[in-house]
């Protein structure tokens, strides 16, 4: 990815309205382009290879039903897809525990180690200031963050997952999102972001 | 309020994602159109966090499959609905061309099933018409509530409150139940009861300003009278007050608000502000 992020966003937003208007070659180049990334968090969330691939590629399909609903004043094209890839997985995990299903396997860890730099979808300035940030974060905090985030935990479920008081979790994850305040900018068109 | 309240929708979004969501978004950009914008900026915000995850391509074939799936979509949706009746309106092969007219119906014939699918499918329209009409209340009373809670955002620096409010509003299993008001006539009270969460909120609103060293109390009353649970607070400068309990064991039957001095007897006094009944 050679593009600037802001030049890569205008051009993603572009490719997202082709999409819209019904052009399919449009709808293959932002497969290409957002593919890994969906992908990896399908992997990342449901950590089995074939529910991730069921629900990746349903997300291409709601995309593709959906793109007309993309609203650049909310947000880049993969903050929005990855918002969307998050809700459908977190609604698989829930529907899955819900049928009481097996315990997750550690598979999508070990396939995720792996990665072709090549596919790499983001810029690399952009995933280098988020990683930075969550550096800063302890690990109770960046792993109570990111179990909420990425398996839909519930601040109960975590404080069990994690043998933790939840009032201890509560802290975690507030502290954690103080701290990243600055990575985790409000979009513009907020007023409520200091 | 905004920074709290930007912290407060983060963890809102971490805490509550899925397929509920969607009904709360359209609640939230009905009744508060800057709810719902702080709400997605948050989902957004959050979604960065994604942007950490290590990019990993699918399997080759799953593009072909994705891509064939969207294209039969795409077409689907543009081929022309199916005729009614095949034979009479097609001309040649595979041409379609819209009917003309409908092809002279048969002789009625006695069909014995038919009234029992008729009577399933009158059956079926009206459970959907009673559940609609369930569902129209159950938002209306929902924009109501989170319209008080849009206003307890502006006047009130407690994000803490409005997350449990909104977290109790959002609540499939939550019970709900109007209290009446006593005194004075224009308070409108509601009870909200999550057994499974074990906790309780009455949201009032239109409530006068009292003097120092008063405060209104919310009381949980068993059949026999006894008290089972209570909580104080001030109204807010709009009037408005959250009081939030957690449930008792012991089972109670009615819930009310009395005016009382803030050194009163852990009992309800006589000037009584809303009361309701409690059915289980």
């Amino acid at each position: 990815v050679t593009s600037t992020p802001p030049a890569q966003h205008a051009e993603d937003a572009l490719l997202i309205a082709a999409v819209a208007s019904g052009d399919q070659a449009a709808m293959a180049r932002l497969y290409d382009r957002f593919a890994p990334l969906v992908n990896a968090l399908c992997l990342r969330m449901l950590r089995d290879r074939h529910a991730a691939e069921e629900l990746f590629e349903d997300i291409f399909v709601e995309l593709w039903r959906r793109s007309g609903q993309y609203d650049k004043a909310r947000g880049s094209v993969a903050t929005w897809i990855a918002t969307i890839t998050r809700s459908r997985g977190i609604d698989r995990i829930r529907a899955r525990q819900r049928a009481g299903a097996v315990a997750m396997t550690d598979e999508a860890e070990q396939v995720a180690g792996d990665a072709d730099p090549a596919e790499q979808v983001l810029a690399a300035d952009e995933r280098r200031r988020v990683n930075e940030s969550l550096q800063a974060l302890t690990p109770d905090q960046r792993r109570a963050i990111e179990l909420a985030y990425f398996e839909g935990l519930s601040h109960s479920e975590i404080a069990t997952r994690l043998a933790r008081p939840l009032g201890t979790i509560k802290t975690h994850i507030r502290q954690g999102l103080i701290q990243l305040r600055e990575v985790m900018r409000i979009p513009s068109g907020s007023a409520s972001e200091p | 309020v905004s920074d709290d309240s930007a912290i407060l929708f983060r963890e809102y979004v971490l805490d509550a994602a899925g397929e509920g969501d969607g009904a709360l978004r359209a609640v939230l950009e009905k009744a508060c159109p800057d709810c719902a914008q702080k709400l997605s900026a948050a989902e957004q915000a959050l979604a960065e966090l994604a942007l950490d995850v290590r990019p990993r391509a699918p399997r080759a074939h799953v593009r072909a499959t994705v891509l064939g799936r969207i294209a039969a979509q795409s077409q689907g949706a543009q081929t022309p609905p199916r005729p009614i009746a095949a034979a009479p309106m097609m001309s040649t092969p595979g041409a379609w061309r819209a009917p003309q007219s409908l092809p002279p119906s048969s002789p009625r014939r006695s069909r014995p099933w038919l009234a029992a699918v008729s009577a399933a499918a009158v059956c079926v329209v009206v459970m959907i018409a009673a559940t609609t009409w369930m569902s129209v209340q159950h938002e209306r009373h929902m924009v109501a509530l989170i319209a008080h809670y849009d206003g307890a955002i502006q006047h009130d620096d407690s994000a803490i409150q409005l997350r449990q409010a909104m977290d109790m509003v959002r609540h499939a299993g939550v019970e709900r139940v109007t209290l009446a008001p006593v005194a004075p006539a224009q308070v409108t009270a509601q009870l909200l009861v999550d057994r499974q969460h074990h906790r309780a909120l009455i949201a009032v609103a239109n409530l006068a300003k009292l003097p120092a060293q008063r405060c209104y109390v919310a009381w949980l009353l068993a059949a026999d009278g006894q008290v089972v649970a209570s909580t104080r607070c001030s109204a807010r400068s709009d009037g408005s007050a959250d009081l939030f309990m957690t449930l008792p064991e012991a089972d109670f039957t009615t819930a009310v608000i009395t005016e009382e001095a803030t050194a009163a007897l852990p009992v309800p006094s006589e000037r009584v502000v809303a009361s309701g009944s409690i059915r289980h």
